[in-house]
């Protein structure tokens, strides 16, 4: 009998990865010509480029990537604005969006992307305090002035960095407005539950700061929580054992609404009132992640459908529904307020070069969505650049309501 | 040669593209570090970038409160990495399989929530700003700086892997009990390269904190770990030369991909299973079975086929 033994490579190729490496050279090489078909196309001539400007947000975890989708809506709404009524210098605006995931180094990066490969002439969007410290570095480095959205950590302006600009409300404005409130409303047992953020933190350093100036009256009781949790209930136990006769949520996204609705769960409210640090009742889900649990509910906000806007924000507004079906939010009103500046600056200055959007900015005064006097004063200390925003303290008082529903409480 | 032309490069290159390179640098770094754990020694740890951010914030600290310079406070945060690393490798190394990665994760879980919650010395998330390096804006410097700690560290890694203490640790990974019946000191050695890596790790997290101006707890988030791994697995788990061709892939993509947000981690993860499933010796080991291949064609055609033999 004949007996046969095969013999077979053992580091021949199998047929799927053959396939696969076939695959991987075809989408190479694709990739490689479409790259250089992009990357080398002839420039247009200078004069019919359009002036970029760069929106860096949060677009990705671990950022705050729900804000970050309005930041970029309002950008874009405002370049469409203008490039609708003639664009500046006779040249259109361009949104050219990075992310900065809610990271430092990927904040970095993008900045240097955008200044140096991009060729933008200000950057705005930021969002969230610890990236803006970081890329407003690299905006002074380069000499492009950055105008911050919503990041409203002290130490942004305190730095007193000559291109950083801030249109914004800061933890010690929102501080010194709820102070004004409590006292109004005669509130004298106040308890806050604070996220370990930059945004909680900071309401945290002010709020204890200022208590002996502000209101001397009241005791304070403060709890900080993790970032994202999914259980506040001892915390809030806690402090439904103290006694209080508010509570403020200085939380954010869904840990925000999970204070709302334990706070209910565990007896607090409706009895103890509920102020929000900022305008997260009015977010896209609020009613429906809480219900009933949120009527009464007090924040704090920058606009309402029935103030007197500018022009520009009330044409923004218009627009922004026709275009995504809702009225827009503070973050993309805020940010379109600051396109409208930049290229406010850019026809004082007669052009878009940022040493000179800079010097227009230092000494110009502008129009923004909800004021026509925006200045940014080389003040010492925390105000410097710093153009404080006004505020509101709204109600809601049933479940479905909306911005347009809203009580105006207190204008301060 | 390639290293002369890394000597060279920063003078053709613009700002962004070199910021993209020292960052690389970075995670060239922890990438090999990581791989000599897990890869050469098998021992499978998900706390390694914890090490890297606990050099950045120790030096960080150290720059802020007491005016220690960066120089030195990048070597002691790379010594506390170390010390930190080798209690934790006394305490977790004699766990097995997932049992080591999962008290590895829970030190690293702690070590981020403890960064956060001690806000009041550590600025938790507001972020702490850390003196620069150096007084110059220019990244060049910073290239140079951070090329020469990776080829120092990448340098030390390789005589190590070629040494008898690699010998140990690959005897480790495929057999510890076999490793210890021929007299090898697994705690020993385990200890020492955890220990090792660790102060590679320090030192890299060290010189980030103090070339990026702002140590922040995103550094210390478990995603870090996981791009660590895409970055050793997509190069070529347990090769020396796959995490070093890995962590410039995944870190240019990273930037490449980053205007598609969270679909970029898709992606990566679409190819880390098609790298696994197909190409388990990743980039490395596609590229030696290419060679192989390629060179068997051209040399004896007849040897592809299959060869029926007659045996008596």
């Amino acid at each position: 009998m004949i007996k046969m033994r095969i013999k077979i490579r053992e580091d021949a190729i199998t047929k799927i990865q053959a396939i696969a490496i076939v695959v991987v050279i075809i989408v190479a090489v694709i990739g490689g010509v479409l790259g250089y078909f992009y990357l080398y196309q002839k420039p247009p001539e200078e004069e019919a480029q359009p002036i970029k400007i760069g929106v860096l947000c949060p677009l990705s975890p671990p950022g705050a990537y729900g804000v970050g989708q309005f930041i970029k809506r309002g950008a874009y709404i405002a370049a469409k604005y203008i490039n609708e009524h003639g664009g500046v210098l006779n040249r259109t605006i361009e949104i050219v969006v990075e992310d900065d995931a809610g990271t430092p180094e990927v904040g970095v990066s993008a900045a240097e992307k955008l200044i140096t490969k991009d060729g933008v002439v200000a950057i705005t969007g930021q969002y969230h305090s610890s990236v803006c410290l970081a890329v407003q570095d690299v905006c002074e480095q380069y000499h492009v002035p950055l105008l911050v959205t919503q990041a409203s950590s002290v130490k942004i302006t305190e730095k007193g960095l000559n291109y950083t600009f801030r249109p914004h409300v800061m933890d010690p404005d929102r501080v010194k407005f709820w102070y004004k409130w409590i006292n109004e409303r005669g509130f004298t047992r106040v308890a806050m539950i604070a996220e370990d953020t930059d945004y909680g933190l900071g309401l945290k350093q002010y709020c204890e700061l200022w208590k002996d100036e502000l209101a001397p009256d009241i005791e304070l009781k403060i709890i900080i929580v993790p970032m994202a949790s999914v259980d506040v209930t001892p915390q809030l136990l806690e402090i439904k054992d103290w006694n209080p006769d508010l509570l403020i949520d200085a939380c954010t996204g869904a840990t925000a609404r999970l204070v709302v609705t334990q706070a209910y769960d565990i007896g607090l409210t409706p009895d103890v009132p509920i102020l929000g640090a900022h305008d997260f009742p009015l977010e896209p889900g609020f009613w429906d992640s809480v219900g009933e649990k949120g009527e009464g509910i007090y924040f704090i906000g920058y606009y309402h459908p029935e103030m007197n806007l500018t022009d520009f924000g009330e044409e923004i507004r218009k627009m922004y529904f026709e275009e995504y079906g809702e009225a827009p939010i503070y973050a993309a009103l805020n940010t379109a307020g600051n396109i409208w500046i930049i290229k406010q600056a850019i026809e004082q200055a007669g052009s878009a070069d940022p040493e000179a959007i800079y010097q227009a900015l230092r000494t110009g005064t502008f129009v923004t969505w909800n004021t026509e006097n925006v200045k940014f004063p080389e003040e010492e200390g925390i105000y410097w650049h710093h153009f404080r925003m006004p505020m509101i303290i709204f109600q809601l008082t049933e479940v479905g309501q909306t911005l347009d529903d809203a009580k105006i409480i207190f204008t301060g | 040669m390639l290293i002369g032309v890394l000597l060279i490069l920063p003078l053709f290159l613009g700002s962004y593209e070199l910021h993209i390179l020292i960052i690389t640098f970075y995670y060239i770094i922890v990438a090999c570090g990581w791989n000599l754990i897990a890869g050469y020694s098998g021992q499978f740890s998900l706390a390694h970038h914890t090490f890297a951010a606990l050099g950045g914030y120790t030096s960080a600290l150290l720059a802020v409160n007491f005016g220690i310079p960066p120089l030195l406070g990048i070597f002691i945060g790379g010594l506390t990495a170390m010390t930190t690393s080798y209690v934790i490798g006394r305490l977790c190394l004699k766990l097995r399989a997932i049992y080591l990665a999962i008290a590895t994760w829970a030190f690293s879980g702690c070590f981020e929530l403890f960064i956060r919650m001690q806000y009041e010395w550590t600025r938790g998330d507001l972020g702490l700003p850390t003196p620069p390096l150096l007084v110059s804006a220019s990244k060049i410097p910073y290239y140079y700086i951070g090329f020469s700690i990776m080829l120092v560290s990448v340098l030390i890694m390789y005589k190590i892997v070629n040494s008898k203490v690699g010998l140990y640790i690959r005897a480790i990974r495929d057999d510890e009990e076999a490793a210890m019946a021929m007299a090898v000191d697994t705690v020993k050695w385990k200890t020492f390269t955890f220990s090792l890596v660790g102060f590679f790790a320090g030192i890299a997290g060290a010189f980030r904190a103090h070339y990026i101006g702002l140590m922040s707890p995103v550094t210390a988030r478990f995603d870090e770990m996981i791009i660590i791994i895409l970055m050793v697995i997509l190069g070529g788990y347990g090769t020396f030369l796959g995490p070093i061709i890995g962590a410039p892939l995944v870190r240019v993509l990273l930037e490449y991909l980053r205007v598609y947000g969270e679909i970029r981690m898709i992606l990566f993860a679409a190819l880390v299973i098609i790298i696994s499933r197909f190409f388990r010796g990743g980039l490395v080991g596609l590229f030696n079975l290419l060679t192989k291949s390629f060179g068997s064609l051209r040399s004896k055609p007849e040897s592809k086929k299959v060869v029926l033999k007659q045996m008596d």
